[in-house]
């Protein structure tokens, strides 16, 4: 034993060659069949559920030595999911990293879309809590899975109609279930339902994976994927009153961030390599001055 | 002295993580994108197997996975080496088959009793890997479906007999049904199941 771990003394990207072998095949299988959910014998990772377990072992099954990972959490490249997966697959796959969207060849993400176009070259894993989109409407496995086979989706659409006659419109802003390729109900994983068109006619291959739950699903390229509506109420993404305050931007998924205690906010991109991209081309939102903020300027 | 037959395994890969990430994303890339003939590398193959089967069984087989063997292509070669480097089960019944190995020579009533899954649990079924010649873009196969943009066209000789209308008929089980790599000696592209396919 050396005194120190090294990324040699795991196999590249950390998973054995016999358990790639069997997310491969499943993966292949959930290709094959668009949208519908591929049990998979999920391995413990080192890292909680929770945190990204079904992506990273999909990521790890795909991965090879000349990928270049990008790995976003909620559209950030810096924070501590994204941040940690980052470093995992630097250390036992010794592949380049990236923040930039267009550099990468593979991005895992948690719970949003880049902005940018995707190209066909590249592959999004999403990380996925409950792939199940019945789940909360019927617990049982047993029944979701045939309720699957039989294409017996009434019952969403009644979640659905339930939303309208309470709230006047459909309520569900994430995890916005889409129907793919006329046929599975998918869960397209906690991304804001602002994203959900970018999943429709993607050039890139989407991959899904569920640690937990040991689920693997998938979108080919060029997919139709529908997000489940009524002709009097469709479906509609979310709109901000504000635009970016970094970069200006008017057509991104906007975070709402907290300034102090007495109510200012800002809103923000969620996609930071996209809003950075925007103000190194010199776009300038209201909340950008050339001058750093100081609590002093602010008064 | 007769000729002898060598009936030992060849070797397999060198390095298996990056020679079968390459093969693995190829195969990836073709059954994501219907009708995409896509390169594999060279790897010798035994008597029977050609090379990019040989790799794609050497890639994704282990002893999960039950292997049918047409039996033009089941010599004693082909069955010792992939029982050394699979640990797969060869079975002679194509039903029990996860992978089954097929060419022009297979009588479609076998590759016809190859496993499609059930409607609840349609990923358990085959897929058949046919050996085949040549693949081009000649129009003689016309796709559609998911992996498409608009429709894509796939020349493969030679294929069995009745192969077309079994392979329509396939892919109106979805979602059950067989999915297809086809693989030439250098190069393979795979029809899924969920490809709608016409026949010029």
């Amino acid at each position: 034993m050396t005194e120190q771990q090294t990324a040699d003394s795991y196999n590249f990207a950390y998973l054995d060659e016999q358990t790639k072998r069997m997310i491969r095949r499943a993966l292949l299988k959930a290709v094959a069949i668009p949208g519908y959910q591929v049990p998979f014998a999920g391995r413990e990772m080192p890292m909680p559920y929770g945190w990204g377990t079904g992506g990273v072992q999909v990521t790890a099954a795909v991965i090879g030595p000349e990928d270049t990972l990008k790995v976003i959490d909620q559209g950030s490249d810096d924070t501590t999911n994204a941040v940690s997966i980052r470093n995992f697959f630097a250390k036992t796959a010794g592949v380049p990293t990236t923040d930039k969207t267009a550099e990468a060849t593979l991005i895992q993400t948690r719970h949003r879309i880049p902005e940018k176009d995707l190209r066909e070259d590249q592959i999004l894993v999403y990380q996925v809590p409950i792939p199940e989109p019945l789940r909360f409407l019927e617990p049982r496995e047993t029944e979701t899975r045939k309720m699957h086979a039989l294409e017996e989706y009434g019952l969403m659409h009644v979640k659905l109609y339930e939303d309208i006659a309470r709230h006047g419109h459909i309520a569900t802003t994430y995890a916005y279930p889409v129907l793919v390729n006329d046929r599975y109900v998918m869960d397209p994983s906690p991304i804001p339902k602002f994203d959900n068109p970018k999943m429709n006619d993607m050039a890139a291959l989407q991959l899904f994976g569920a640690g937990r739950e040991k689920r693997i699903y998938a979108l080919p390229p060029y997919t139709k994927v529908k997000s489940l509506d009524f002709e009097d109420h469709p479906f509609v993404i979310q709109k901000w009153d504000d635009i970016c305050g970094m970069c200006g931007a008017d057509n991104t998924f906007l975070d709402e961030v907290i300034l102090d205690d007495v109510g200012s906010r800002m809103f923000v991109c969620s996609d930071s390599d996209h809003c950075n991209e925007r103000q190194a081309a010199g776009h300038r939102g209201p909340q950008n001055g050339d001058a750093s903020y100081t609590p002093e300027a602010a008064e | 002295m007769t000729a002898m037959h060598n009936t030992s395994p060849l070797a397999g890969f060198q390095n298996a993580a990056a020679e079968s990430n390459h093969v693995f994303r190829a195969v990836l890339d073709a059954m994501s994108r219907p009708g995409k003939i896509v390169g594999v590398s060279d790897l010798a193959a035994p008597a029977g197997l050609n090379p990019a089967a040989n790799a794609i069984l050497l890639t994704l087989a282990d002893m999960d996975t039950p292997i049918w063997l047409a039996d033009e292509i089941a010599t004693e070669q082909a069955i010792n080496h992939i029982r050394f480097h699979t640990g797969a089960e060869v079975t002679s019944d194509p039903s029990r088959a996860l992978f089954a190995i097929a060419s022009a020579e297979t009588a479609i009533t076998e590759i016809a009793k190859l496993s499609s899954g059930t409607p609840e649990a349609p990923h358990q079924s085959a897929t058949l890997i046919l050996l085949v010649e040549d693949l081009n873009a000649a129009p003689a196969i016309q796709m559609t479906g998911p992996g498409i943009k608009t429709k894509e066209t796939l020349g493969v000789t030679p294929l069995p007999d009745g192969f077309l209308d079994w392979a329509q008929a396939n892919s109106c089980k979805f979602p059950c049904g067989v999915d297809v790599i086809f693989a030439s000696p250098a190069s393979l592209a795979a029809l899924p199941r969920s490809s709608q396919i016409e026949v010029n």
